[in-house]
């Protein structure tokens, strides 16, 4: 088979990401994403769980036997900077604010009425969420999220 | 420089080096930067800005602010705007509502010489019989209603929400609130600040200098804290349970309005005080304005109000008035004091005021007669929030009475006070809520929190204040609605002894500014006239919203997500024709569905069926699982396999069907129907969170993880085979196999040889990043063979002639498991699964409908889904559930829901069209139309 290079397309792969002073929104659907079954994971890849014995990790496959591989399962976008929650506010009922959702945090959520696991993983002290929604709503959240944006320059 | 306008003052908010050109009703104007509407019709000598509602009474400006009843005037193709709140912008096209020919001569006006007929309860009376006649009635009364044009090609445009959650909202940017939003920030609240106006201060704008320095002391402050969130030109519309509070923000940069929906905390009500109108005969002439009015003009937009003025005061406001208008060049003629029993008689003229009589019969001539003669507090938040504030006869107004612990209240709303006292009771109230906040925060954070007393707050002093409603002369109550004080009084001699009652008789505060301005005097007016104190006399109720909020603004963003599989960008390159399918946009086809038929039949086809539900299941416990919700037998399924199943809900009405496939010892992959993905995750989650946590089953929804594509059609093992490392033989990979392998060079991939179609296919599941290229090579492979994409059209098409139902279009919500061509599938020998009691009692009653294949007499016709099937007295039998032309067969074919009597082979049954008529049709042996035996699938 060697004759066939596979091309992946990420979700949003042809709109470049976009990079403003204040805030910053990132395709990163083609991070390695990992389900493991576990009550507790320990990694030092970024990892969160937000149902009971279940565990999301990105990066390298994690060593545990029985893991499913959510790569493609998963479009992952992320948000940085200072007015990212406020960006946020508009399309997400969660309460933001560092007393309630402080980093790291992550919560199954709605954005926008996709139902996404929604994790704060701040960068270098600045903000940054990611969103992880279901593939095939990718291109609908991306465009909803920059249309949430126009307001600080995204 | 347009003629009234002053030198400038010191806390003017007008910038003039900036003017601004706008027409009023046709006319052009200039008006200054920080001009309201209003204010820049006002400096050029506009005295006249509506008609009023009922009479067409000329009318000027009252309030000079937002809940003016007579400055509603229609800007371009929006209605109803408030010309003394909303900002000047250049090019506005300005206009007088609810006038014909004009402003200046209103026909309608003539309604003023039957004012006697017009009593309340007029229509209602009138208009009652014949009943013959409503609708010739409505269209006549329509043409006399109030209010602006709404235009149909109205400039489109864009609303939105946002979510708070601030620990502290303060309603009201004066003093009181400014200080309160500011103590509550030290102490670590992040707090939200809605300002009504377009600035911060309140009543302090329009002071004098000390005030000024005060306020900018205090502005200084908030922007200096990052703690406060300042919102001006918005408004809290309503507070609901747990302080559910909405804020309206107007005029946003890149949006028309925006609700905020905020969750606060604690919530501090400092909405302060609207001046009240007096009553008395005259009262609506233009030139008769409150004190707050003429202060704002001159102050805030350095207009003249007037040439001469005459001013009826009982307060301080009214004393400023005086002060002001004597400062900018304005002869006061007369100052009236209630203070020492002075009183209005009426105000005289035609167009506006000429001359002011006085109590005791002195006539004066002005133009402008202000009056201060009390103030309403805006107690609708608190209303909202459970509290019935009530009447202090001392201070002429309702204040608060007791308010739940998230809520507070601070300023003029409670008492009275100098500047510092106010600020002083702002920070404590302020430093309050912080703390409540904190309590709040604690419970929600789940914190277990001491029983604690809300500390007791002190009360502002109250100044005492003259009771002053109406004069001993008739004048107008509801400016909005044209009711008088006379209207209450028939309304009371006719039996309308309660408020709730004459209100809604008379409509009086039913008008655009409900009662803001108008509802204390009516509620005296109306207790005057049933001889009972303000104390004694039921009020009316506050119910949000608190200001007008356009629908647009209620609706929002719509958010309504869809799903595209990988291959969306080919599918548009490609001319595919859109379907809609819950939440997935699916081709439906690429031109012609026929032609995409007869390419599988005849050779391969692909289609894109990646939004099939796809559900991972682990674990030893798997096959128990599958055992329990699928109606038939799980228990022996090898490695390699795939089986079809049928889910049934617990009233055993079918709820979803797909295969199964075990790809490895304790690993299966599940399929369901493409809206059923979620629904069924959630089904089985549910099992196993209550009747059986004890089971090993992970469950992992993957639906997106694989693109789906269905390679159908004789040729399709060949198409196959050319991109694939498994062995494709058919004595190796059988019908109802499962094989996983490496497909046109991606790992990972899945396939298994079944037959949706009734074609030879292979459904290959790619990881979803690879998909469009899988999906691209497949096309590049397989030119030789012709094969072509096809849409959902044609599927179903095939899938009709191989007579495969669909869940939810051949089954419906009371569609149980028995009669549905699976009968074969239920096992009701297994010791139990979901829906098994409800289907036990079904096979026993036996009468339940049949899913039968149909097919017409004339091969042509093709009965619109849906038909119903009749018997000899036209009584429902059933209905046609899919029905289209099938290309293969060249003629049309049915899936039809019939009454078990109807349901033996070569049944004659009637089918009733739509439109008319009735076809005959007859009952097939089989379910399927084109090759029952099946042998095309398993080539």
């Amino acid at each position: 088979m060697s004759e066939w290079h596979p091309i992946a397309a990420g979700i949003a792969s042809d709109t470049p990401t976009s990079l403003t002073g204040a805030l910053a929104l990132s395709d990163e659907s083609l991070t390695p994403k990992w389900r493991v079954f576990a009550d507790d994971v320990d990694t030092d890849q970024a990892s969160w769980s937000v149902s009971p014995g279940e565990w999301t990790v990105l990066g390298l496959r994690p060593a545990d036997e029985e893991v499913v591989d959510l790569t493609h399962v998963r479009a992952m976008f992320r948000l940085t900077g200072p007015d990212a929650s406020r960006l946020l506010s508009k399309i997400c009922a969660l309460d933001l604010g560092d007393d309630m959702f402080p980093n790291p945090s992550a919560a199954r959520t709605l954005v926008a009425g996709v139902a996404t696991e929604f994790v704060r993983d701040d960068r270098e002290g600045v903000p940054s969420y990611l969103i992880v929604p279901s593939r095939s709503f990718g291109q609908y959240l991306h465009t909803v999220i920059l249309d949430a944006g126009v307001e600080f320059g995204l | 420089m347009t003629r009234y306008r002053l030198d400038p003052q010191p806390g003017e908010v007008i910038d003039r080096s900036q003017t601004l050109d706008f027409t009023w009703n046709g006319r052009r104007y200039q008006g200054l930067a920080g001009d309201t509407i209003a204010s820049a019709l006002a400096a050029n000598g506009v005295r006249v800005l509506s008609r009023s509602f009922k009479y067409h009474r000329r009318r000027g400006l009252l309030t000079a602010g937002y809940h003016d009843p007579n400055a509603m005037v229609q800007v371009g193709s929006d209605p109803n705007v408030r010309a003394a709140h909303r900002r000047l912008q250049g090019g506005m096209e300005v206009r007088a509502q609810n006038v014909w020919p004009s402003l200046s001569f209103d026909i309608k006006a003539a309604n003023q010489l039957v004012t006697r007929f017009l009593a309340p309860g007029f229509y209602y009376k009138t208009f009652m019989s014949p009943r013959s006649l409503w609708p010739w009635y409505q269209r006549v009364l329509a043409r006399f209603a109030a209010g602006g044009v709404v235009s149909a090609d109205h400039e489109a445009a864009l609303y939105d929400h946002r979510y708070a959650h601030p620990d502290v909202l303060v309603a009201g940017g004066g003093p009181s609130g400014m200080a309160a939003a500011l103590a509550a920030a030290k102490e670590g609240a992040s707090v939200i600040l809605v300002e009504e106006e377009h600035d911060l201060g309140g009543h302090l704008r329009w002071g004098n200098e000390a005030d000024l320095a005060v306020l900018a002391d205090l502005k200084k402050a908030i922007d200096l804290h990052p703690g406060v969130e300042v919102m001006t030109n918005a408004v809290v519309a309503g507070r609901y349970d747990h302080n559910w509070v909405s804020v309206v923000q107007r005029d946003m940069p890149h949006v028309e309005e925006r609700l905020v929906q905020a969750r606060a905390k604690t919530l501090v009500v400092a909405a302060g005080t609207l001046e009240r109108p007096y009553v008395f005969a005259g009262n609506d002439l233009p030139g008769v304005m409150l004190s707050s009015a003429v202060r704002r003009l001159i102050n805030l937009y350095a207009v003249k109000p007037g040439n001469r003025a005459v001013v009826f005061t009982a307060n301080p406001s009214g004393d400023a008035a005086i002060a002001d208008l004597r400062r900018v060049g304005v002869e006061v003629a007369a100052v009236l004091d209630a203070r020492q029993g002075d009183d209005v008689h009426a105000a005289r003229g035609s167009t506006g005021v000429k001359a002011v009589v006085d109590s005791k019969g002195n006539r004066h001539e002005a133009d402008l007669l202000v009056t201060a003669t009390g103030w309403t507090t805006s107690t609708s938040l608190l209303n909202m929030a459970g509290d019935r504030p009530v009447y202090d006869s001392n201070a002429a107004r309702f204040l608060p009475a007791s308010l739940p612990p998230n809520v507070l209240s601070t300023g003029g709303m409670g008492g009275d006070g100098t500047t510092d006292q106010l600020i002083e009771h702002g920070s404590l109230v302020g430093h309050e809520a912080a703390l409540r906040a904190t309590r709040v925060k604690g419970l929600w954070q789940g914190a277990p929190q001491p029983e604690v007393e809300p500390n007791h707050l002190p009360a502002l002093g109250i100044d005492s204040h003259p009771e002053l409603f109406r004069a001993a002369t008739h004048g107008f109550v509801d400016f909005s609605e044209d009711v008088t004080s006379k209207d209450l009084f028939s309304a009371a001699a006719e039996g309308y002894d309660s408020m709730e009652l004459a209100k809604r008789y008379t409509t009086v505060t039913m008008g655009p500014v409900q009662g803001k301005v108008e509802a204390v005097n009516a509620v005296a007016v109306h207790g005057e006239a049933i001889r009972a104190s303000l104390l004694e006399t039921s009020t009316t109720t506050w119910r949000p919203p608190y200001a007008p909020i356009r629908l647009g603004t209620l609706a929002g963003r719509m958010y309504e997500p869809v799903r595209y599989s990988p291959m969306q960008s080919w599918h548009e390159a490609h001319g595919a024709t859109p379907l809609v399918a819950g939440q997935w946009i699916r081709p439906d086809h690429y031109g012609d569905p026929e032609t995409e038929v007869r390419a599988v039949r005849s050779g391969v086809g692909i289609i894109d069926v990646s939004p099939l539900g796809k559900i991972d299941l682990r674990g030893p416990d798997v096959p128990r699982l599958l055992e329990f919700v699928y109606v038939n037998k799980w228990s022996k399924l090898d490695i390699g396999k795939v089986r079809y199943g049928v889910m049934c809900a617990e009233d055993g009405v079918i709820m979803d069907d797909g295969v199964t496939g075990r790809l490895g010892p304790d690993r299966y992959m599940m399929s369901t129907t493409s809206g059923g993905a979620g629904g069924v995750w959630t089904w089985l989650d549910d099992w196993l969170q209550t009747r059986f946590p004890h089971w090993d089953v992970k469950i992992t929804p993957v639906t997106d993880g694989y693109a789906s594509i269905n390679v159908a059609g004789p040729q399709s093992r060949e198409l196959v085979r050319r991109l694939t490392n498994i062995d494709v033989h058919p004595t190796r990979f059988g019908y109802m196999e499962v094989r996983t392998g490496t497909v046109a060079g991606v790992a990972d991939c899945f396939l298994w040889r079944i037959g949706f179609t009734g074609e030879l296919s292979y459904e290959i599941h790619v990881p979803a990043h690879h998909g469009l290229w899988v999906w691209e090579q497949l096309l590049e492979y397989g030119k030789d063979l012709g094969v072509m994409a096809f849409g959902v059209e044609a599927q179903r098409i095939m899938r009709l002639e191989k007579g495969h139902f669909i869940v939810g279009q051949d089954t419906d919500g009371l569609t149980q498991g028995f009669g549905m061509g699976i009968d074969w599938a239920i096992k009701m020998d297994k010791p139990d699964f979901a829906g098994k009691p409800e289907l036990a009692w079904q096979a026993e009653s036996g009468d339940y409908p049949r899913l039968v294949a149909i097919q017409t007499e004339d091969p042509s016709s093709v009965p619109p889904e849906a038909s119903q099937i009749i018997d000899g007295a036209g009584k429902s039998k059933g209905r046609v559930t899919s029905s289209r032309f099938s290309p293969t067969l060249e003629r049309s074919i049915c899936l039809a829901q019939v009454d078990s009597d109807l349901a033996e082979t070569g049944q004659r049954l009637h089918v009733r069209l739509p439109g008319g008529g009735t076809i005959v049709a007859k009952v097939m042996a089989d379910l399927a139309h084109f090759d029952p035996e099946g042998t095309r699938l398993r080539v």
